[in-house]
């Protein structure tokens, strides 16, 4: 109730500014998303209110750094397929969903990779808009644990972890998701998936017409585990011992306590 | 109109709970859509349709879909109506108001032929994914959505999954673990992978729920005399020394680059050769060739028992070196510390077949030992990992431990060779789909690398 009463105060203030504002708006309805246990994913609705002359709004939803990713890469050697090649890549987000009010491909049917959008705006890289693997690419620090890196060796280790990432829903990139009203509200929404990790989570929304950039919007989330949830994993981190010693005394517990049982019932 | 609709029926019939006239317009003070203040105004008539809609007394005697209003509230329809914008759709603007009948009646505005006309109204524009981002189909009280609803979330895993799909698993694999005494890890923890879990928290919590499935067979086993505990003990710590050894190891290994794959080229190897002597032992025996009954030791194997440090085994008729078993929990601890499973698979013909001990006191005894060996791995992947998830495990545990008291039934149903040629069975299944693993193309050529040493 009292957040459905603090969305309708956000509303409130952000539509009555239509029109005369040049300045855009974008709203999340929720800065808090917990998980319990009976989390499961969440969608997050995000509103808010163009610039006059916006063509096209892209919007970014960017999760906290996954920290250090291990890839293996499977080779074949005679008959076998085995992990030849290990990589360690740095900087990248454990989440990251893309929604766009229009085609993510400019036009093409079939396209495979729905990237460099930001170049076909003809905006330059430093302006700081670059979406989709791109983006991932331009950040994301890729090393092997042995030798070096082939040229375009780690566009393709980047390839690989975002199927990785797109299979769990973690990486989603959807055009046509954005809702834009001819009044100017425009409205979308983000899948949170279940395996979103903890922490914060930037969401950036992007003015576009033709070739410029109009303007940008910014806004936070927090994922948070709460309650029982929170509390085992917090236990599990900081009290290893304890959490492993109860876990088998649990285990042990429950495996006599089938054997009890089952020593009444059943009469063989 | 009114008496044609759902709710005029439901009036004729003479059924309580469906609405009058005054129940939406109100009795006295009765005003036009237009007055805010009214019942049916935008604003107001979602709150006037779910008094009943939203009433549980109402929708079991109506056998009406339930939370079709908070459905309504989540889409950008209600998302907008709740924040006072009144051009928005409201319940009336597509359902209608004294013509409203249920989303199957070809008459109905909410009929799937009559969407486009319905929505077309205010969207002259409709596209079929702007029809599905607004219905809101209200949830029926059924088997699947039952099933739905159990899903849980794993606290480490980070992950939700429906937890009667994880407790099955558990009675299977625990089923299969009282049966053979093995701990059921190499089918476990691909399985767990298979639904969503992390690699690494499988492997950990796996050995959890081994721990739990082991201890209920064990239990039942010795209640049966089939558990030789100073057997066990005298395994176990050879098992423990081969196993801490053999993780340093690993870790020194890994290094050298496709190590993983040898590793795992070795235990198809080792399992087809044990998995076909033992298949081809069984059926000898259960054909009559050789004589009924256990197996006799090899030439090594009795003379490793000629060993000093004698020690009798009473429970398995055995008087043997202390070395003997000590070397072979030694071998089977360190094999499993490389191969990263548990190792009943080898440990159990080991113990039939080197050291002598009857297969179901072998079986009894293996799970014995497979309990502090599991605890022990519990206890280390909590520690250094922080991967084991104690909910899923828990979850786990409903099943397999059930599941092992049923296979420890089924055990007392068959006879030793019996079971060992269905172990054998197992076995070379489990060889055949690792070599099958082993030479396919991989769906995926990236995956996540396996941290750390194995268990």
């Amino acid at each position: 109730m009292r957040a459905t009463f603090a969305l309708l105060l956000l509303l409130v203030a952000a539509l009555p500014a239509a029109g005369q504002d040049q300045t855009p708006s974008a709203q999340v309805q929720t800065r808090r998303v917990t998980i319990s246990l009976t989390f499961s994913g969440q969608d997050v609705f995000l509103f808010g209110r163009v610039m006059p002359g916006t063509q096209r709004i892209l919007a970014v939803m960017e999760g906290p750094p996954a920290g250090e990713v291990r890839l293996m890469e499977q080779g074949r050697v005679g008959p076998f397929w085995l992990g030849v090649r290990q990589y360690r890549l740095t900087a990248v987000p454990g989440v990251y969903l893309v929604n766009a009010s229009d085609s993510l491909c400019d036009g093409s049917v079939t396209c495979a990779r729905p990237v460099a959008l930001a170049a076909r705006n003809g905006l330059p890289t430093s302006a700081g808009l670059m979406v989709g693997q791109d983006a991932i690419r331009a950040r994301a620090h890729v090393a092997t644990l042995s030798g070096s890196l082939a040229p375009g060796e780690a566009e393709r280790v980047l390839d690989g972890f975002w199927q990785l990432q797109a299979r769990r829903d973690l990486y989603v990139m959807r055009g046509y998701a954005i809702r834009m009203n001819p009044d100017g509200v425009f409205y979308h929404r983000f899948a949170l998936p279940t395996q979103a990790p903890e922490g914060k989570y930037r969401i950036t929304t992007y003015f576009l017409a033709g070739d410029r950039m109009l303007g940008t919007a910014e806004n936070q989330l927090f994922v948070r585990k709460s309650g029982f949830v929170a509390w085992l994993s917090r236990l599990a981190e900081r009290q290893a011992f304890t959490y492993g010693l109860f876990t088998v005394l649990i285990a042990v517990t429950a495996g006599w306590l089938a054997g009890a049982i089952f020593k009444r019932g059943g009469g063989h | 109109m009114y008496a044609e609709s759902s709710h005029g029926r439901g009036v004729a019939k003479g059924d309580a709970v469906s609405p009058t006239c005054i129940s939406c317009h109100g009795a006295h003070g009765i005003s036009r859509v237009r007055d805010p203040a009214a019942p049916t105004s935008p604003t107001r008539v979602v709150f006037t349709c779910a008094e009943c809609h939203e009433d549980p007394a109402v929708l079991r005697v109506a056998n009406l879909p339930y939370a079709a209003v908070e459905r309504y509230q989540e889409t950008f329809h209600g998302i907008a109506q709740a924040h006072g914008i009144s051009e928005v759709a409201t319940c009336v603007s597509c359902h209608g108001n004294h013509d409203v009948l249920p989303a199957r009646d070809p008459r109905s505005h909410v009929y799937s032929a009559n969407l486009e006309d319905t929505c077309g109204s205010c969207h002259p524009a409709v596209t079929a994914d702007m029809v599905a981002a607004v219905q809101h189909p209200g949830g029926r009280l059924g088997f699947w959505v039952l099933l739905d609803n159990l899903r849980i979330y794993f606290p480490t895993a980070s992950t939700a999954v429906n937890s009667l799909l994880v407790s099955g698993m558990g009675a299977l694999v625990g089923f299969l673990s009282g049966l053979f005494g093995v701990g059921g890890g190499f089918l476990m923890t691909p399985l767990l992978i298979f639904i969503g879990i992390p690699p690494a928290v499988a492997a950990a919590t796996d050995a959890a729920q081994i721990t739990a499935g082991a201890s209920s067979g064990a239990l039942s086993h010795s209640r049966l005399g089939n558990v030789d505990y100073k057997m066990g003990l005298v395994m176990v710590l050879g098992g423990w020394t081969g196993g801490y050894i053999g993780v340093q190891l690993v870790h020194l290994l890994r290094t050298l680059g496709s190590f993983d794959f040898v590793l795992r080229l070795v235990y198809v190897l080792i399992l087809g050769f044990i998995g076909s002597t033992m298949f081809w032992e069984g059926l000898r025996t259960l054909w009559g060739r050789t004589a009924w009954g256990e197996p006799s030791p090899g030439r090594l194997a009795h003379a490793l028992s000629r060993l000093p440090l004698q020690i009798s085994f009473p429970k398995s008729g055995l008087r043997i070196s202390a070395l003997l078993p000590v070397s072979a929990g030694f071998a089977v601890g360190m094999l499993a510390a490389f191969l990263g499973v548990g190792g009943g698979f080898i440990m159990l013909p080991t113990m039939i077949y080197i050291i002598g001990i009857p297969t179901r006191v072998a079986v009894g005894t293996d799970l014995f030992q497979i309990v502090l060996t599991s605890a022990n791995v519990t206890l280390q992947q909590a520690v250094t990992n922080h991967t084991v998830d104690l909910v899923l495990a828990v979850t786990l545990f409903i099943g397999s431990t059930v599941g092992a008291q049923f296979g420890v039934l089924a055990s007392r149903r068959l006879r030793g060779e019996q079971i060992r040629v269905f172990l054998a069975a197992i076995v070379l299944v489990v060889m055949g789909v690792l070599l099958y693993q082993l030479i396919t193309p991989p769906a995926h050529l990236f995956d996540f690398a396996k941290s750390g040493g194995g268990h």
